[in-house]
């Protein structure tokens, strides 16, 4: 029986601890590649789907998302972004510098009060790029995903797909431009 | 570092833009499927590359479709039109058993192929099909088939036939050990079936492991951690990581239902070498479909040829969620209709019963009909129960919010078995852990068999115009039957069945009737009616009697009109003044004198029976003669 979000999230809101067991087996496959993503060590991830499990039902309610797989998937990556400066603290780990180093490339040196005006604008400039460039963009720098892994499952070329992330990359510097930001 | 700032602040994209970015697709989400092995995707993407070799006449690469395991089908050609034929193939076993997706060196297998013509019809039936295996790592590496027997042979030849053609393939002793590629030739076209057989390698030795996930349930993905471990001598491949790692599939231990599993983490590509020792922890997936059977499954993990069973590593079972997780003691009511029940054995009885939920408000998800008590009935002097037919169901789950005060009611049928013992039941309602009983529900007796009706006459002796109801012509015995007789008179009556007077009787001036009641006797009767009056004329009067009562005075005229008599005691009672209507005394019947009502008497202690009276002061001489004769029978003496 495959339930649909509004379910589940009815769930959540009774209070029913199926909700928990429900999630897992729809979500979990799911949870632990984006957490997989970004610290590239099973046990790691693991813990962080666990601990998203918690994070889920400590929201729901008051939260309601419309799209639970967009809402457990940010609740993972900061569960796991988190862990990730833990584990760096401990001098464990250095994924993500590939799609850091890209970043960088085209939007250089914000700091955190810039990031977030930029944050602010990223919805709206992804809903102006095609639906395959935002699925390569949200893929490589949400989900951290390698541009092979996208070009692979979107059946491209990883040139092509690099393009168009370089493209889309491209395109989000001249639209902060725009709106005033300056590299 | 700033990059890195930017990655984690990504907080303003939508949830939808996340999920249409999904790479793993969460269960019941619509979306491409990893392959068990990445070298499998590989071959989806690469096309034919292939030169075939000598008997086939053309070859037109038809890439697209792969199928891992037993079977493969390739869909028809749909829109291309340069596509003839639709291939699938079933592959055995040499001895029939099951394919299992490896086979070793020395094993024979047999494949099965269909070919559908979606062309146009041939001129001959003169055609070659040839089939092979290509190892995907190298595909100088071939396993030929052996050549079809011809009889062995059916060609499609028009447009619409659907030929077979079956391959043996004896693998030799030294085949290299990997997946192969299954190619399907048939008249210059060809499919590819990727991931058809795997060779396994009779060197390698492996263990395999699994962690215990819990119970498995229908229509929903299920996680589970196996691992293996290279017990023998260390080796390398080249493609995936993921290469070395188990595959796992689940197997009914009854029906032999195949579920298989799949890993799809993203991992590296190289060329690897895996030592002695070396452990690869996967967490294979199974999404198990709503209609797989229920039960305990075999897990079997294999890998290079190796593998190896589980019997009982999981147990698949229904998802229900039809009912609320509530504390104990959630406070509940139930009730019930009709009362006083009566049903027969082999009968069904149908009754309401309910649930109110008196407690605080609670949801749950499930079938919104589901809060409704279970109902059980249980003979009240054994152990006997009968449980009430299951309701209905087929709702889709949905959230339910039931709310305090609300009502939960449904109808429930109980079939009562031919075998169920006679006697008195009571109900048992139990919901969310509450339960309550109500005694004397429902009376179960054997049938009670009834003559056929027999009627029996009633006649009266007064024209039908008297009755202030029409009467029947005749009754069964034992019918009540009432009589009304219009009222004529304020004096009395006598209403006599045969020859027996009813004395019970109702009704006056202000209803308009007499009424009498009797039950029909068991043979034709006749009621005679007869009404007196003080005013009607009577012969002579009777004597006064010593009176013994203790209320009367002997010998002595008394105004008092009533009194008690002890049986055998003889009384008179001189009345004192006019009173007209004298129809009942205490212990029994009375005469009344007709002129002066002078007198009554008890003779002897003996209640009178007036067989005759007058007839609403209209006596004919007929029945004056009648009145003395029978007078003068009772008091011969006087």
């Amino acid at each position: 029986m495959i339930l649909n979000d509004f379910e589940i999230v009815s769930l959540y809101h009774a209070r029913n601890q199926q909700a928990v067991e429900i999630t897992q087996k729809q979500y979990g496959a799911y949870c632990l590649t984006v957490s997989m993503n970004i610290l590239n060590s099973q046990p790691d991830a693991e813990e962080c789907v666990n601990d998203t499990w918690v994070a889920a039902w400590n929201t729901m309610p008051p939260k309601w998302p419309r799209n639970l797989c967009g809402y457990l998937g940010k609740l993972v990556r900061n569960i796991s972004l988190n862990r990730l400066k833990a584990l760096r603290r401990e001098k464990r780990d250095a994924a993500l510098t590939v799609a850091f180093e890209e970043l960088e490339d085209i939007i250089p040196a914000p700091d955190e009060t810039e990031s977030a005006i930029i944050c602010g604008w990223l919805d709206e400039y992804l809903g102006t790029l095609p639906k395959l460039d935002r699925q390569l963009f949200v893929g490589r720098y949400w989900y951290n995903h390698s541009v092979k892994a996208l070009a692979r499952h979107y059946g491209l070329t990883a040139n092509a797909a690099t393009k168009r992330i370089t493209r889309a990359r491209e395109g989000l510097r001249d639209f902060l431009i725009e709106r005033g930001y300056t590299p | 570092m700033r990059g890195e700032v930017l990655f984690e602040k990504m907080t303003g994209i939508s949830d939808e833009f996340i999920a249409e970015a999904a790479l793993v697709a969460p269960v019941g989400v619509v979306a491409p499927r990893k392959k068990p092995f990445a070298s499998l995707s590989r071959a989806l993407n690469s096309g034919w590359g292939v030169a075939c070799i000598c008997f086939i006449v053309a070859i037109a690469a038809v890439v697209g479709m792969v199928a891992w395991g037993r079977m493969g089908e390739a869909v028809g050609p749909g829109s291309d039109p340069s596509v003839r034929f639709a291939f699938s193939y079933e592959m055995t076993a040499n001895d029939g058993s099951a394919w299992s997706g490896t086979a070793m060196p020395g094993d024979v297998v047999n494949v099965s192929t269909t070919v559908v013509n979606h062309g146009k019809t041939f001129v001959t039936d003169d055609f070659f099909a040839w089939a092979k295996f290509v190892l995907q790592e190298d595909e100088s590496v071939v396993i030929e088939g052996d050549y079809p027997l011809v009889e062995s042979i059916k060609h499609p030849v028009k447009n619409g036939d659907q030929g077979t053609i079956s391959f043996h393939f004896h693998i030799p002793e030294n085949a290299t050990p990997g997946v192969y590629d299954l190619v399907l030739s048939y008249d210059g076209e060809k499919q590819v079936f990727g991931g058809a057989l795997t060779v396994g390698d009779p060197n390698a030795r492996f263990s395999f492991g699994y962690k215990l996930a819990g119970d498995a349930l229908t229509g929903a993905s299920y996680l589970m951690d196996t691992w293996i471990t290279n017990e023998g001598e260390p080796f390398t491949f080249e493609g995936s990581s993921m290469g070395f790692a188990p595959a796992a599939v689940l197997i009914h231990m009854e029906t032999q239902y195949r579920i298989d599993g799949s890993f799809g983490v993203d991992d590296d590509q190289g060329v690897f070498t895996v030592n002695t020792g070396d452990m690869r922890y996967v967490v294979q997936e199974f999404f198990i479909p709503a209609d797989a059977p229920t039960g305990a499954y075999a897990l079997e993990l294999s890998y290079g040829g190796v593998s190896k069973s589980f019997p009982g590593a999981v147990i698949v079972t229904h998802l229900v969620l039809d009912y609320p997780l509530l504390e104990n003691g959630h406070p509940f009511s139930f009730g019930y209709e009709p009362f006083g029940g009566f049903a027969i054995p082999g009968d069904r009885f149908i009754m309401n019963a309910w649930v109110i939920n008196e407690g605080e408000p609670f949801s749950f998800m499930g079938d919104p009909y589901s809060f409704q008590p279970t109902a059980t009935l249980y003979h009240m002097d054994s152990d006997y129960t009968i449980d009430s037919l299951p309701p209905p169901t087929g709702v889709e789950p949905r959230p339910c919010n039931i709310l305090t005060g609300q009502k939960g009611e449904n109808a429930y049928t109980f079939p009562i078995p031919a075998d169920a013992p006679t006697g008195v039941y009571g109900l048992k309602l139990t919901y969310g852990g509450a339960q309550e009983t109500f005694d004397n529900v429902l009376t179960v007796a054997e049938p009670t068999v009834i003559d056929p009706a027999v009627l029996y006459n009633l006649t009266m002796s007064i024209g039908s115009d008297w009755l202030y109801e029409p009467i029947d012509e005749a009754y069964v015995d034992g019918q009540e039957v009432t009589v009304r007789i219009k009222f004529a008179t304020d004096v009395g009556t006598l209403f006599i069945l045969n020859g027996e007077v009813i004395d019970a009787v109702t009704g006056d001036d202000q209803l308009g009737y007499w009424e009498y009641s009797f039950i029909m006797p068991k043979k034709d009767s006749e009621i005679i009616f007869h009404t007196y009056d003080g005013t009607a004329p009577y012969g002579e009067m009777l004597k006064a009697f010593i009176l013994s009562n203790p209320y009367l005075f002997a010998g002595e005229e008394q105004f008092y009109y009533y009194g008690e008599f002890g049986d055998g005691v003889t009384v008179a009672l001189q009345l004192g003044y006019g009173e007209a209507i004298w129809s009942t005394a205490v212990g029994g019947y009375t005469f009344v004198t007709p002129n002066t009502h002078d007198m009554m008497a008890f003779h002897n202690g003996t209640l009178y029976e007036l067989q005759t009276a007058y007839d609403m002061g209209l006596l004919t001489d007929g029945d004056l003669e009648v009145m003395m004769a029978t007078h003068k029978e009772w008091f011969p003496d006087e």
